[in-house]
């Protein structure tokens, strides 16, 4: 029930403070939720792979994440310093899904408001309106991982609607160098795309973070 | 659709939840409660719950049998979220809280729920009504306390009324001591019943039509000067609607829901 309430009450809030508060609100929802879930350490790449295929990361909370062993990132020295991982099923799939099924009705407007505000305003990536919540999430869980002695961080680089609309990350593609063509050969059957590297290993210049509204606003 | 065996129809209340989204609405309303504090959390609760009602298309049947079949089956608007069951008498039963999956997340993941829920809850039991036994309940009360309206039996809305709710952790509030014995009575059911069925469920309610049998003046002499201090007509309308707060304290001016 308080899924699909969450429409209800983000209409409600988005009259009374306007969309970009609610987005505001959804974006430290999502650096809260990881915050509290607390550090994570690993060994090494090998061993996190198999915890993220056996769901029992941060990262793997909010549903599959498959490892992509065939897209490891390396640095200039050829060491591995990240892999690609894609999300089989985003999690507001099933909540359209019930909100169909049960209301008996389209999605209420509220939801298509939510994602094209941030869409416009922080970065192009969100295919639901609860993506500024799960974009920053997986960001903030990221740094809060770290693998071989390295802190993380998360770079999302694709997602694809329930829909079928496909929303590329440039930036990020271009800071790994990735063809697009094999990012959208991916949403076939994943939904979200993101990469997960070592901090401090490759230049991140131009990628904008899922809270940036958070930086603007305060 | 992802997830789900293709073309195979699954019916509405059988599709599955995303625990994962839920505790981030959890989170959402612990920010609420942090930024606008206890009143604005209830207020947003109040109004989540109506609105959602609101929502959703009104339903008419033909006869009290065909209500509670539908009921039963998952089909009606009441019953459509949390898979209630017709218990004895007038009194419908929700097996399992449809927030306990994300409370038992939230907990798994994140720990302790923050005390902005229990006191949402005080804040609710003692001025709105008296009848919450966790924060997710007041959305849900809400929720009902609108539905309701939007369901008619041979023309007639029904009426409902707060039992008796289960929290995660198991502890019970019922109707208070001076509603209960009315209550009860409308719900034809025994105070040993009511025991029973909020030990096998997480929540029971009284619905009824309106019209239905039942010592109505008896009902409205208990209310009316000790509760609600309206008159007799009144108390009976009142009944279906809410417990009284546990504090005579009058309710918020911004309770969109009252």
């Amino acid at each position: 029930m308080l899924d699909l309430a969450m429409f209800s009450l983000a209409a409600d809030m988005a009259q009374k403070a306007g969309v970009e508060s609610v987005v505001d609100y959804w974006v430290r929802v999502g650096a809260t939720y990881a915050q509290r879930i607390g550090t994570e350490t690993f060994v090494g790449w090998p061993q996190f792979n198999i915890a993220t295929n056996e769901r029992r990361t941060s990262l793997t909370v909010e549903g599959e994440v498959r490892v992509l062993t065939d897209m490891a990132i390396t640095d200039a020295a050829g060491e591995i310093i990240g892999y690609v991982y894609a999300v089989v099923e985003d999690p507001m799939v099933a909540v359209y899904d019930r909100w169909i099924a049960i209301m008996g009705q389209s999605l209420p407007p509220i939801d298509a408001q939510i994602t094209d505000w941030f869409n416009r305003n922080v970065r192009p990536t969100a295919v639901s309106s609860f993506d500024p919540c799960n974009q920053t999430f997986r960001e903030e869980a990221a740094t809060a991982l770290s693998v071989g002695g390295n802190q993380l961080e998360g770079l999302h680089l694709a997602a694809r609607s329930r829909l079928g609309v496909r929303l590329l990350y440039e930036p990020s593609l271009k800071i790994l160098d990735l063809e697009e063509r094999y990012i959208v050969s991916l949403l076939r059957d994943h939904m979200s795309v993101y990469a997960l590297v070592e901090q401090g290993k490759i230049d991140t210049t131009g990628y904008v973070k899922a809270n940036a509204i958070k930086t603007r606003s305060s | 659709m992802a997830g789900q065996e293709v073309g195979r129809r699954v019916a509405a209340r059988e599709l599955p939840t995303r625990p994962f989204v839920d505790v981030a609405m959890i989170l959402f309303l612990e920010d609420i409660a942090e930024k606008q504090g206890v009143e604005g959390l209830v207020e947003y609760l109040l109004v989540q719950g109506a609105t959602l009602a609101e929502s959703m298309p009104a339903e008419d049947y033909a006869t009290w049998d065909d209500f509670i079949a539908s009921i039963n089956e998952g089909r009606s608007i009441l019953s459509a979220l949390e898979g209630m069951e017709h218990f004895a008498g007038f009194v419908l039963t929700t097996p399992v809280s449809p927030f306990h999956e994300a409370i038992g997340t939230y907990i798994k993941l994140l720990g302790d729920l923050l005390p902005a829920h229990q006191e949402s809850v005080d804040y609710y039991n003692g001025r709105v009504q008296n009848s919450a036994v966790e924060s997710m309940n007041i959305v849900h009360q809400a929720f009902r306390k609108e539905i309701v309206k939007r369901i008619s039996v041979a023309g007639q809305p029904v009426r409902y009324a707060e039992l008796a709710n289960k929290g995660y952790e198991g502890a019970i509030v019922m109707a208070p001591e001076g509603w209960l014995e009315v209550l009860l009575l409308r719900a034809q059911i025994s105070l040993t019943q009511l025991q029973m069925a909020i030990r096998q469920n997480s929540s029971v309610i009284l619905v009824y039509p309106p019209g239905e049998a039942a010592p109505r003046g008896a009902e409205a002499e208990v209310l009316a000067p000790k509760v609600l201090g309206v008159t007799a007509a009144e108390a009976e309308v009142e009944v279906a609607e809410a417990a009284p707060p546990a504090e005579e304290a009058a309710p918020p001016a911004n309770n969109a829901a009252q």
